[in-house]
């Protein structure tokens, strides 16, 4: 897995004080009736709603604020959605597609929240199925990514081959003083700033410029990243993963402590799992999905009562194994951006990347790949 | 590399109808297919006739059956493609949707969709003898593949059925065991209890030993074994007594399942989504999966 390449399209410096324009820009090139996704205050929690363009923060919040702590994932998959609606009358049942989502700006999501939305491509958007609601949103929806100022405690992107300034999303905004650099990412991202360009208080930038920048906020590494390489991805070693660390004791170690409260896939941007519930009323009622977590003993239990992961020891290495081995091993990326939310909201302190150096160095001991490690004849 | 162009937005595949959706079905006919009731066999025709006729799926695949408002079950086809009609689901009451499902009666609507899942490896099958073991409601796992090979005769070579369940009133597509199969060419049908009553004159054996006794031959042949955890574990220790390799060893595995499609993130077996690239494993395949089920 390679960086992304820093971006290569136009270039603009905009006042800071002038963010409204790039808003007003993006909106009106995602589309009629485009809404806008801004961080919002909830009590003392920062997290993602649709709001009116006034109402988004300042410019000087991504300055003061490493991240939100909520993701905005929910703005590709919010947390309760319709698949479908149905009426039933006497013996006649028809079932209702729910209407188009909107299209949509995300204004300022930072680099690792949006790679999420790429590692989540692989699962609903590039699967034998498509998952249509998600593909709807992603293509309808522009992605402003604002590239990191600071980076706090718990942040780790560096860990997982990401880095405060990754490219990722339709327009990078570089913080440089009290001006934006804006540059293009895609085609997408090209029609923001010829829209940003007529008029206001955007000036020509060089790409150079740009570049310079990025790569200076790039180099900044984290405590985590430093502490933590995780660079064996397990798709190099198909079947030394599993047995190795499916039978490793840190499970046995981790799990007494873990609560089962989900917070940690509930604030995780790349967890994706769901549940599909009906909820009738009367004789109509809707089929919706909504997130689920993996921590929850019932999100296993088969029809009939049998659970193959009874215990928080099944549940926590399936989490942790799902995220740094099973998903690399299909997917070819990390199920983690190193965002660090998991580890602020965990009450009782489970840290993913601790998880991680753990099983990396697992591989390392294991030596180069061997043919014969196919045949998983560890176990 | 991903499909949708992230440069225009734009996507070169065709929108397509959400495969969370259910077709509606129509319940043509609901079947008890044990003495005891205990298992009803739901044929059902999508309601949207192009949908309906135009419906592909091999056996060992699986479809979703709904009762709207209250659930979707993943569930084996029991009828087979060879056999154009109505999509057969074979279910026991075992949970709240399963249980809803036994209320419906002919004539009332169900959601359907599907099929799902890889089904059994029919081309690696061509030529083989065929054994298949089955405990319990696992015959609905084998049924469709059974009539496809039945069918299908000059493909493979000599087919046993050999099946067991806790008494005569559990054994599931009676008609077929008593009547249909054992007529086959060069098909032959053994059948085992538990527990023996006054109706049941044949063998009172666990599906492990009684296997032995049968003693079938690995040379050219494949067994398929559907059944409860437990009969599964004593079976597969017979089997290797027998001399069957793990990869002339086909089995089908359940798990949790909520979308049927690999992304709801319940069914993995390691990297492997039991509703995607199952449910039907080799033996040797499993052996390279963690060993959770």
């Amino acid at each position: 897995m390679t960086a992304t390449p820093f971006p290569t399209g136009k270039v603009l410096r905009l006042p800071g004080s002038s963010l409204d324009q790039l808003v007003q820009a993006a909106l009106r090139a995602a589309g009629d009736g485009a809404v806008l996704y801004a961080p919002v205050r909830s009590g003392e929690t920062w997290t993602w709603d649709i709001v009116e363009p006034a109402a988004a923060p300042k410019a000087e919040w991504w300055t003061r604020t490493v991240n939100t702590d909520l993701s905005p994932k929910n703005a590709m998959m919010p947390q309760t959605e319709d698949i479908a609606t149905w009426r039933n009358r006497f013996r006649d049942l028809e079932i209702i597609e729910p209407p188009a989502p909107p299209h949509a700006v995300v204004l300022g999501l930072r680099p690792c929240d949006a790679a999420s939305f790429d590692i989540l491509d692989d699962i609903l958007y590039d699967g034998e199925f498509m998952d249509e609601t998600y593909r709807t949103r992603r293509l309808r929806t522009l992605l402003l990514t604002w590239a990191c100022a600071r980076t706090g405690p718990a942040c780790g992107c560096d860990a997982f081959d990401l880095s405060p300034a990754a490219t990722a999303g339709d327009v990078m905004i570089y913080p440089d003083g009290d001006d934006l650099l804006v540059a293009a990412v895609t085609d997408r991202g090209n029609v923001v700033l010829d829209h940003l360009a007529q008029g206001g208080d955007a000036r020509d930038a060089t790409v150079d410029e740009a570049q310079q920048l990025a790569g200076t906020l790039a180099a900044r590494t984290t405590e985590i990243g430093r502490r933590v390489k995780l660079d064996v991805l397990p798709i190099d070693r198909p079947g030394a993963g599993p047995p190795q660390a499916f039978d490793s004791p840190i499970w046995g170690d981790l799990a007494p402590r873990c609560l089962s409260c989900g917070t940690c896939t509930y604030v995780c941007p790349t967890c994706y799992c769901f549940a599909v519930n009906d909820e009738p009323r009367g004789s109509d009622g809707r089929r919706v999905r909504t997130w689920d977590s993996c921590q929850y003993k019932d999100f296993f239990t088969m029809a009939g009562g049998h659970n193959p992961r009874p215990s928080k020891v099944e549940r926590v290495r399936q989490r942790f194994m799902h995220k740094l081995t099973f998903h690399p091993e299909r997917y070819n990326r990390w199920l983690c951006v190193g965002c660090g939310r998991c580890v602020v909201a965990c009450p009782v302190g489970l840290h993913i990347a601790e998880v991680g150096a753990v099983l990396a160095e697992a591989m390392r001991q294991l030596g180069p790949a061997k043919e014969g490690d196919l045949d998983g004849s560890g176990r | 590399m991903a499909v949708v162009d992230k440069q225009c937005g734009c996507d070169s595949r065709t929108p397509a109808r959400n495969p969370l959706i259910p077709y509606v079905a129509t319940i043509e006919k609901v079947v008890d297919e044990a003495e005891s009731g205990s298992v009803r066999n739901f044929l059902v025709t999508i309601d949207d006739r192009e949908v309906h006729d135009s419906f592909s799926y091999i056996p060992g695949q699986c479809g979703m059956i709904s009762v709207i408002g209250v659930g979707e079950s993943m569930i084996a086809y029991a009828s087979t493609p060879t056999r154009p009609g109505p999509l057969e689901f074979a279910v026991k009451a075992a949970g709240r949707n399963t249980n809803a499902l036994h209320e419906l009666r002919a004539g009332q609507k169900v959601g359907v969709r599907g099929a799902y899942g890889n089904g059994f490896p029919l081309e690696a099958m061509k030529g083989k003898n065929i054994i298949y073991v089955a405990g319990g409601i696992g015959m609905s796992g084998l049924r469709s593949m059974i009539n496809y090979s039945l069918d299908r005769r000059e493909d493979f070579g000599r087919i046993q059925v050999v099946y067991g369940a806790r008494t005569r009133g559990e054994l599931c597509f009676k008609e077929d065991l008593f009547e249909n199969w054992p007529k086959a060419p060069d098909t032959s049908v053994h059948l085992t209890v538990d527990v023996g009553d006054e109706t049941w004159d044949g063998p009172v054996a666990l599906i492990p030993p009684y296997l032995e006794s049968l003693n079938p031959s690995p040379e050219g042949s494949v067994v398929i074994v559907c059944g409860p955890p437990i009969m599964i574990k004593y079976t597969l220790i017979s089997l290797a007594r027998l001399g069957f390799q793990p990869e002339q060893i086909i089995l089908t595995m359940e798990l949790k399942m909520q979308c049927g499609i690999g992304i709801c993130g319940r069914c993995n077996l390691g990297s492997k989504y039991v509703c995607q690239d199952g449910p039907v494993f080799t033996l040797a395949e499993l052996e390279t999966l963690p060993d959770e089920y």
